[in-house]
């Protein structure tokens, strides 16, 4: 046998044997763990509803069929339906319960249900998968919500975060600052809102001012008055409430007693609703809900008025400091195994690219979370480019990005029983005062002199009262 | 060796026959495959599994419109028996909020609603309306915490605690674009009595401008009295609706998907309306109709012949049961199309296809290394035994070495019996012609080949003076060289006979037979012969005591010189006779007349012709001369007066130490005319001569 035959023999052997081989090595050498031919499918649980959940469908409907094919991975989102039943649901199937879904690869929270979370199956650090120059990009502020144990660890990822601004029925508004004199800058402190409203209620006998969210109110008032109302022990995850009785009689006289006059009203499930049937004309809420702002006040069926919309920035105490919360549940990322992580990221990465998280975040009211989109040229622009005519939604983004320059940004931190302490501001106040205007109408179907009772009502022992007993339910929670 | 029949190589020949073989399997499998319907019956596959999925989808869509969507009658009832006239609308919205929130919840649909046509609706075309949405309608929350109230008196979503939509309104405007899903129910009611025959499908439209696209499901309810009073209605929002029309179903990546397509009354072809995924809508336009080419009428299998994508795309096509028979809108036809490109939809078919050509290179590549291979090992050994054979000694008995192949190793062996038979015979040939004594040789050798045989004997009987031709034997082209060189030499007059120059010439008789791949020769030594012939001519030609020509030679050169071409000019013949040779032989012995005889000729010789001469003796003491090419007769008359001259001025030494003179008469003829006689002309000068005899001894007559 001749050397060549040998040669072409060994070599063509050689050659079947790689070309039949071949099909089973490929991929083998690439960075990512995932196979664009079996792709892996990343859930995702969050709360959004309404618009944005339509919204959150067409961008990641997007990304499956774009990134997604390319890269093998799948996204199904599903929404919980709001914050509290996502949180329920997440920690319900962390604890594995009786009937609960597997745990979803992402999920949205906010710190204190992650913290909450994260004390039953560990949640990846983002640096995992995460370059620091990728961490870095984001904004501090809005990571650092991510830092809930304090490790420099951060385990939420920012993907849109809403303010709060005030926003005003600039119709009502101005047609009340004509005959009244009333300027917008009375609106800039909560000293100056609660007496704006009284004078309206007195000219017009009409609700002015309703607080959605009320634990925030809480929250930003004792910060804004010098002290955080939590001292938190990040060794045990432990807080405890730091609440002086001065703070609580300011709650008390600026809220509780507006409220129960009739000059703050709350009867919706929003303040926006409230707005949209004219019992209100002003409130503070979240931008992300800027779009449920009304372009028309219906009073009745036959009574439609259109109003134009001004936003303001969220009302601080008088020599106060000018905080505004920060919030929106960012994206954790529940333990799994590579492939379902690394692709869970790479969405998050994708996601809060500014061409996306622009588009999810602005048009529904909330602000991006990258440095470089954060910027108000770009903010602008993109709402310019992006067509969004909606009225409050532009206002309200505008507002939004000038309160990144006067305001501090402030978000809740976690902590053990957080998110039942949470619960306990938001409800403790308002179900007292649903049940003193019910006590009021009672009362007064009864006789009894209106004002005599709101008196009564809102005397220094009452307000004792509801402090001693906002201070035992919150050491209830806080052990 | 050559019998007519082409020959190759073992190897060649079985590659050819397993090639052959494998590339008629490969054809037979390939055709059984494709006329066998293997390939047609995998499309049919394809186009029956692809029309089995939409078909299976379909059959689900209309499931869940039929059980769950347009469940609308338990709710209708309820409706009627509480609704009221207009004046009391919001009493009868705050009772049925409840069935209309049930309605919601059981039909899994994204929205339920109630219109109203009261004073407004003549007016201003506007609906008092109660309208519920819920976004997320797989998501069932008891404390309705996931509803909105999309339309109607806000109070009732205080009353439950439920947000009001983004795009909220108390009541709703009808316009152009989405009175269908009122009118249609609505304006039909005069047509039959049963609700549920008037029930609408709406096409995909925006309730109020800035929302969301929906489709509806409509249909008229009355009061306890029969009259007509409004609309009831669920809504499926185009986003949900996609959920129920899984692109991935259809193909796990890059499917095209579903889309849902529309045929109005008096339409010939089918619209898409409502689309589903990015890739579908770069391939279809929305905008147009689509032009079909049936595939397979009983699958409801087309071809999409306008679109934007480069591969044939397959739509297959079901019919959704929207209305019953006989009903205001049957006309209005929907359709469910599954789309396909013709890659993805015949993968399995393409991939027999490729696999099967792949198959066939493959076993066409590995028969031709297998066969080479095999035949390889198989001809190795007859190779190796053949080159064996060509070096062997062929004088030698050939034993062959086993080659592991019975049939090759019987085969050698029978041609090394016949071979060694043979060898004994010729080495018994070369004997005999040894003991016979014949100076002869023979030899072989092959035309292209190396191969030399030669016979013992030849090496003596071609051997030159300064050749050895013994180590020849190994050498062909030597010898062949010698050969050629010996056959330069070519001996006059004989046939195939060479000489071999040297001292001594040496005459070889070489003769040669060709056979097609060899040449046979046989030399003889035939010296002896030649020289013996050459004596036995010169003794007929030359005169054996004087050297001179013999009488017959003289006339043939005569001949020959008067017959050719040349100018003889002027010529004679002239005949000499010795006077007095009786006396000198009686008077001093035979042997010295011989030598008087040779002394004579010895005296012609010295003279030294002006023309040329031939002269030949013609008896015992005649001799015969003839001149020619002399410029005139007086130079032939000169030359012969010098001659007579000279023969009496030497004398010839007699034994006995006398001496005589000697003496001649001669009678010339002029030869003038070559048509003359040869006898004649002798006779002539004989006569001549004898008259100078008679006349005067010793001289010439003319």
């Amino acid at each position: 046998m001749s050397i060549s035959k040998r040669v072409f023999l060994v070599t063509s052997f050689i050659l079947i044997v790689i070309f039949f081989s071949a099909c089973n090595s490929l991929g083998g050498s690439m960075q990512s763990p995932l196979d664009p031919d079996k792709p892996v499918t990343v859930t995702i649980w969050h709360y959004y509803s309404g618009h944005n959940k339509e919204n959150f469908d067409t961008i990641v409907e997007k990304f499956n069929e774009t990134i997604g094919m390319e890269k093998g991975i799948v996204v199904e989102a599903l929404s919980q339906g709001d914050v509290q039943q996502l949180a329920d649901a997440v920690y319900n199937s962390a604890n594995k319960g009786l009937g609960a879904d597997p745990m979803p690869d992402i999920f949205a929270a906010y710190g204190d249900n992650a913290f909450r979370v994260n004390q039953v199956t560990p949640l990846i650090t983002l640096d995992t998968y995460f370059s620091p120059e990728e961490l870095s990009s984001y904004r501090k502020e809005f990571l650092e919500e991510g830092n809930f144990l304090e490790d420099g660890k951060y385990r939420i990822l920012p993907i849109a975060k809403s303010t709060e601004n005030l926003y005003v029925n600039k119709t009502f508004w101005d047609k009340f600052a004509e005959e009244t004199g009333a300027s917008i800058e009375n609106l800039a402190t909560w000293e100056g809102l609660a007496e704006t409203a009284e004078k309206y209620y007195n000219l017009t006998g009409e609700g002015f001012f309703g607080i959605d969210a009320k634990a925030n109110f809480m929250l930003l008032g004792s910060i804004q008055n010098g002290e955080e109302l939590f001292t938190y022990d990040s060794k045990d995850g432990k807080a405890s409430l730091n609440f002086p009785q001065e703070y609580g009689k300011k709650i008390w006289d600026y809220i509780y007693k507006p409220y129960i006059n009739g000059y703050y009203i709350k009867q919706g499930r929003f303040s926006s609703d409230d707005a949209k049937t004219g019992t209100i004309m002003a409130y503070t809420g979240s931008t992300a809900g800027a779009a449920y702002f009304p372009k028309e006040v219906t009073f009745n069926e036959n009574q439609v008025v259109p109003i134009d919309v001004m936003t303001l920035p969220y009302p601080y105490f008088e020599n106060g400091t000018k905080y505004v919360i920060q919030q929106g549940a960012g994206m954790c990322i529940a333990k799994s195994d590579l492939e379902h992580e690394y692709a869970a990221a790479e969405f998050l990465k994708w996601f809060t690219l500014p061409e996306q998280n622009l588009q999810f975040a602005v048009s529904t009211g909330y602000l991006p979370v990258k440095n470089e989109a954060l910027e108000e040229d770009v903010l602008l622009n993109y709402l310019n480019e992006a067509g969004i005519k909606i009225p409050s939604i532009v206002s309200s983004v505008k507002t939004s990005a000038q309160m990144l320059k006067t305001h501090i940004l402030y978000n809740s931190k976690p902590f053990e029983g957080s998110y039942d302490m949470r619960n306990l501001m938001e409800n403790h106040l308002i179900n007292k005062i649903k049940r003193d205007l019910e006590f009021i109408d009672e009362e007064v179907l009864k006789g009894q002199d209106k004002k005599d009772i709101i008196g009564k009502l809102s005397s220094d022992e009452e307000f004792l009262n509801w402090f001693e007993d906002f201070n035992n339910q919150a050491a209830k929670i806080l052990n | 060796m050559n019998s007519g029949i082409k020959n190759k190589s073992i190897t060649y020949k079985l590659t050819v026959f397993v090639i052959s073989i494998i590339i008629f399997q490969a054809i037979l499998f390939t055709s059984s495959l494709k006329f066998g319907g293997v390939i047609e019956k995998g499309r049919e596959n394809a186009y029956k599994s692809f029309s089995d999925t939409v078909y299976n989808r379909n059959n689900y869509l209309q499931s869940e419109m039929k059980n769950s969507w347009t469940n609308l009658s338990p709710y209708l009832q309820e409706l009627s028996a509480i609704v009221q006239d207009c004046d009391s609308n919001e009493d009868f919205y705050n009772q049925s909020t409840n069935t209309l929130i049930n309605m919601l919840r059981t039909t899994h649909s994204s929205g339920a609603f109630i219109l109203l046509p009261c004073e407004d609706f003549s007016e201003e075309n506007r609906l008092n309306s109660l309208y519920i949405r819920d976004y997320d309608p797989f998501l069932n929350d008891s404390s309705n915490k996931d509803l909105y109230l999309f339309s109607g008196p806000a109070s009732i979503a205080r009353d439950l605690q439920i947000p009001l939509d983004q795009n909220w309104k108390y009541s709703i405007n009808l316009t152009q674009d989405n009175e269908k899903f009122f009118k249609n129910p609505w304006d039909n009611i005069t047509e039959t009595y049963n609700p549920n025959y008037l029930g609408y499908w709406s096409k995909p439209f925006y309730v109020v401008p800035g929302d969301f696209q929906v489709i509806t499901y409509t249909l008229p309810f009355f009061d306890k009295n029969g009259t007509p009073r409004g609309v009831l209605g669920v809504e499926i929002s185009l986003n949900y609706l996609q959920q129920f029309l899984p692109a991935s179903e259809i193909q796990r990546k890059d499917s095209l998907g579903y889309m849902i397509g529309f045929k109005d009354k008096g339409d010939e072809n089918i619209t898409p309306f409502i689309m589903g995924g990015a890739l579908q809508k770069r391939m279809i336009s929305g905008n147009e109709s689509f032009i079909l080419e049936p595939v397979d009428d009983d699958l409801s299998l087309y071809k999409v012949l306008n679109h934007q994508g480069k591969e044939d795309i397959f739509a297959s096509i079901q019919k959704i049961g929207l209305y019953l028979n006989n009903t205001p809108f049957e006309e209005e036809e929907w359709y469910l199309i599954g789309l396909m490109g013709e890659r993805n939809l015949l993968s399995y078919v393409n991939n027999i296809q490729n696999v099967m050509s792949l198959s066939l290179i493959l076993s066409v590549l590995i028969g031709i290394i297998g066969s080479s291979f095999v035949s390889f090992k198989v001809t190795r050994p007859i190779i190796d035994l053949s080159e064996k054979v060509k070096k062997s000694d062929k004088k030698s008995v050939f034993i062959p070495d086993g080659t592991g192949l019975l049939e090759v190793d019987e085969l050698a062996q029978a041609m090394a019996v016949a071979n060694n038979e043979l060898l004994a015979s010729s080495m018994k040939i070369s004997k005999i012609i040894e003991l016979v004594d014949v100076s002869m040789g023979a030899f072989e050798y092959s035309k292209s080949g190396d191969d030399l045989f030669i016979t013992e004997q030849l090496k003596e009987v071609l051997k030159s003076e300064d050749t050895d031709i013994e180590d020849f034997e190994e050498n062909k082209d030597r010898f062949i060289d010698y050969l050629e060189w010996i056959f330069k030499n070519v001996e006059n007059g004989e046939e195939d006979v060479y000489f071999i120059p040297g001292k001594k010439t040496k005459w070889v008789k070489i003769k040669t037979v060709e056979t097609e791949g060899s040449v046979l020769g046989v030399a003889i030594n035939v010296t002896q012969e030649i020289m013996e012939k050459r004596k036995l001519k010169r003794e007929i030609d030359f005169d054996n005591l004087t050297g001179l020509y013999s009488r017959s030679t003289g006339q043939r050169l005569f001949e020959e010189v008067v017959n050719s071409n040349e100018d003889i000019q002027t010529a004679a013949v002239i005949m000499f006779d010795l006077d007095s040779l009786k006396e000198v032989n009686d008077n001093h012995g035979h042997n010295f007349g011989d030598a008087y005889i040779r002394e004579s000729t010895r005296r012609f010789k010295t003279v030294k012709p002006a023309g040329k001469s031939i002269l030949s003796r013609r008896s015992g003491d005649e001799f015969l001369l003839f001149l020619y090419q002399y410029p005139d007769k007086d130079t032939v008359r000169k030359e012969m007066d010098d001659f007579f001259a000279r023969l009496k001025e030497i004398p010839v030494p007699l034994p006995n130490g006398d001496v005589i003179y000697i003496s001649m008469s001669a009678g010339l003829v002029w030869f003038e005319d070559t048509r003359d006689n040869y006898e004649e002309l002798i006779n002539k000068a004989d006569s001549l001569m004898y008259k100078a005899k008679k006349t005067r001894k010793g001289t010439l007559m003319e």
